[in-house]
């Protein structure tokens, strides 16, 4: 065999190697997925599931949208592929390519695909997959945001949407797809990121329907939603188990996503995490329930922060503290909009033992290039300002092109950066405690020795007082004791600082040493919650009134200045007080009206009082702050 | 042996509780208070019907007092509230000041009177509300939190 021969063989075992090292490596990833893959629970009524992006892409086209220009078509209808939409393309900046999976039906189609679903629903007497919206979303918020609400319904005639047709004609879509190849998948990634290991699964939808399905805030073609569970070696046995789990909805990042594995609100079938995805919004939830979410529009932000900051006032400067049970309401803003989304988890199920099982799963490791090289739209642009009706761009990047956070650093976006893993957790703790312990020990050469400076500096200065020749030099002296004085004391205030700090890091390893439980839910700051049947104590008028109440303002204020325009002032007074008391007695918040109402008219008294008796009442509280003053010392006087 | 003292009964529809210990200073100060409030208040209503009568013209120049009698009959019944130590009596005090400076600011704002006696009612219910959120006196008339009990005012 000859040298050249000889290196050949050596490289073509070097990349069996590394290939088979790899395909080892991907099926150790799709073990741990598959170990540990989530339960999704849909609630009645959901039309679109998790699957493979292959056949949407297959029935897809691609556009591209050049500024100041109409979007060209670059790929037509089976033309996209994971392969084509992967290749390079140059463009201008601030092009915007997305995909078009849907294109709207005509009436004739849409009527017919209404008759079906008909005539399925009537055939299987299906009525419990029907959605049922249950107490309105209106009825859950005031009379502010029922009116911005009502603007931002009247702003979807203006602004880009999705047609109202196309929900229907990608849910008759999907439908064709799972006919051809019945299938519910998701997408699997497994992360090494510091000490943690990240599985994440992502699950690509075809359409999200929230608005034309469930009452939301958005409809758009194409949705990611992930979820990670962090893995690490568990105390005592080092064997990777689960540590936190971290599901996304709306947007959101930071500790309040993430929960402890033995969190008792994370539901579980065995290994497998429980999801309660939002209808239509596909957003993932905890615990079953319909979640009050607020859409915030940017040119109301301002306004958003001025309540806020306002109700903050209300709160503690003037400490209006909520009664007992008001708490279990979500807190809501009269600038944002309210959306109800509903995760009841009575429909469908997929997962491991469920009705409907999981096919294998496609590995995101390594990046395919459809993920990787595109950063388009995966579904229509529909110049949506607001951006809630444009489609979403794929796993990996935003969509404005940049990368997601939870693909780049899922640990830091969970708000895990700061928690080390419970193996590692004493030794990290023993470790600052030594580093503080060692900075105490240099704290304290230092103050000694700055103490032995200022003690001989102070007798210089002792030795000087008395002798008027040296003023100037006893001045000096007196800067350098203020200044060494000054050091001394912040060093002194570092070894308190850090004496306590010792003291908690002492507590915490001792209680680690233990293994005493720790409040697995101190990260929390704002729990998510769904609305609890208690809180729920609307009946129908209330409902309805919550339904018809802005239109009734509407029309009552036409109908004054158009019939009676001299009471047009006192008829919008007694109209907006038979509103707010309407709603007071609907809320069960009389008291709370009286009290909030009161405590006005006393602050409109008092400046009224003010303004017509402005130097008397200057006087009279001189004259008022003087006897006061005189009676409390002529107290202390006689006491 | 060290023996516990029985706890204070806390009834659900009835009085917070009885006797003069458990009527706190400012409870009493209030219900004196509210009853002379009711009380000035019908009688300037009442003196008020009739314009054209003697002397009461000269302190009385309107007749828009005459709404004042219902508001004196309920601060009245306020106070008797505060006195018995209802649960809904801060809530009804709170009203009847809500209402009385609703009434004052009504007839400023329509008729710019030059009366002495409306601003005096101001102030009398501007005190009334301010000493009515004192914190000590709401307290009385709640649980303490945490018990699980149910609001009482």
């Amino acid at each position: 065999m000859s040298e050249q021969d000889m290196v050949r063989d050596l490289d073509l075992t070097v990349v069996r190697d590394r290939a088979s090292s790899l395909a080892r490596e991907r099926e150790i990833d799709l073990a741990l997925l598959r170990r540990f893959e989530p339960v999704i629970r849909y609630t009645r009524g959901e039309k679109f599931f998790p699957m493979r992006v292959e056949p949407y892409l297959r029935r897809s086209s691609l556009w591209a949208q050049r500024p100041g220009r109409e979007p060209v078509a670059l790929l037509g209808e089976g033309q996209v592929s994971p392969v084509s939409l992967a290749q390079p393309r140059p463009a201008p900046f601030g092009t915007i390519y997305f995909l078009k999976f849907i294109t709207p039906m005509n009436l004739t189609q849409l009527a017919a695909y209404r008759l079906q679903t008909l005539q399925e629903g009537l055939r299987r007497r299906d009525i419990g997959a029907v959605f049922r919206a249950g107490r309105g979303r209106l009825a859950r918020v005031g009379y502010t945001s029922r009116f911005v609400d009502a603007m931002f319904q009247l702003s979807l005639l203006a602004r880009g949407r999705v047609p109202g047709d196309t929900a229907a004609a990608a849910a008759l879509e999907y439908q064709m797809i799972m006919e051809e190849r019945p299938h519910y998948s998701y997408y699997g990634r497994v992360v090494d990121q510091g000490d943690w290991t990240v599985l994440q699964y992502w699950f690509f939808y075809a359409f999200n329907n929230w608005r034309s399905g469930f009452y939301g805030a958005n409809d758009h073609e194409a949705d990611w939603e992930v979820i990670n569970i962090y893995l690490a070696p568990a105390v005592g046995n080092g064997e990777l188990a689960p540590q936190w789990v971290a599901y996304s909805w709306h947007d959101g990042e930071g500790s309040d996503l993430r929960r402890h594995w033995q969190d008792p609100e994370v539901e579980k079938v065995g290994e497998h995490p429980v999801i309660y995805a939002g209808a239509g919004s596909h957003a993932s939830y905890y615990q079953p329930g319909e979640y009050l979410a607020q859409l915030e529009l940017p040119f109301l932000a301002p306004l958003t922060r001025l309540s806020e900051r306002l109700e903050q006032f209300w709160l503690r400067t003037l400490r209006r503290y909520p009664d007992e049970g008001e708490e279990a309401e979500p807190p809501s803003n009269i600038f944002r909009i309210p959306f109800v989304d509903y995760a009841r988890g009575d429909g469908v199920s997929i997962g491991p033992g469920q009705e409907r099982e999981w096919d294998r799963p496609a590995l995101l490791n390594p990046v395919p290039g459809w993920a990787l090289h595109y950063r388009g739209l995966w579904g229509l642009y529909a110049r949506d300002p607001f951006s809630g009706e444009d489609a979403p761009a794929g796993p990996v990047y935003n969509r404005d092109g940049t990368v997601r956070r939870s693909w780049y650093d899922p640990v830091g976006w969970a708000g895990l950066a700061t928690v080390p893993p419970p193996a590692q957790a004493l030794a990290l703790v023993l470790a600052r405690q030594e580093t503080v312990e060692e900075r105490q020990e240099e704290l304290l050469d230092e103050i000694a020795e700055e103490s032995r400076r200022l003690n001989g500096l102070g007798v210089e200065a002792q030795a000087m007082r008395t002798l008027p020749h040296l003023r100037v030099l006893y001045a000096q002296h007196q800067h350098r004791i203020a200044a060494l004085a000054a050091r001394l004391d912040e060093l002194r205030a570092s070894y308190a600082e850090d004496a306590a700090l010792l003291e908690a890091l002492k507590l915490y390893a001792e209680r680690l040493r233990a293994g005493k439980p720790r409040d697995l839910r101190a990260h929390i700051k704002h729990p998510h919650r769904p609305f609890s049947d208690v809180v729920l104590r609307f009946d129908r008028f209330a409902e309805v009134w919550a339904a018809v109440s802005i239109s009734v303002g509407l029309l009552t204020f036409v109908i004054l200045f158009l019939f009676a325009p001299q009471f047009l002032i006192w008829g919008l007074v007694l109209l907006v007080s038979v509103f707010v008391f309407v709603e007071a007695s609907f809320r069960r918040q009389l008291p709370r009206l009286v009290t909030t109402v009161t405590v006005l008219l006393a602050v409109v008294a008092s400046l009224v009082l003010l303004y017509e008796f402005f130097w008397e009442t200057i006087v009279a509280l001189v004259i008022t702050a003087g006897a006061y003053l005189m009676w409390g010392n002529l107290r202390e006087l006689w006491s | 042996m060290m023996t516990i003292p029985e706890p204070e009964p806390i009834l659900e529809d009835g009085p917070v509780a009885t006797g003069e210990q458990a009527r706190p200073w400012p409870v009493r100060f209030l219900t004196f208070m509210l009853a002379i409030q009711g009380a000035v208040m019908a009688v300037i209503g009442l003196l008020s019907v009739d314009l054209s009568a003697g002397w009461h013209a000269l302190l009385v120049d309107s007749s828009y007092f005459q709404a004042l009698p219902p508001l004196g009959v309920l601060a009245l019944i306020a106070a008797i509230g505060f006195y018995s130590l209802r649960p809904g009596a801060w809530v009804m005090a709170m009203l009847v000041e809500g209402l009385t400076l609703l009434f004052t600011l009504i007839v400023y704002f329509r008729y710019r009177p030059d009366n002495v006696l409306l601003y005096g009612i101001m102030v009398y219910a501007i005190a009334m509300v301010v000493y009515l959120n004192y914190a000590e006196v709401p307290a009385i008339f709640r649980v303490q939190p945490g018990t699980g009990e149910e609001e009482l005012a």
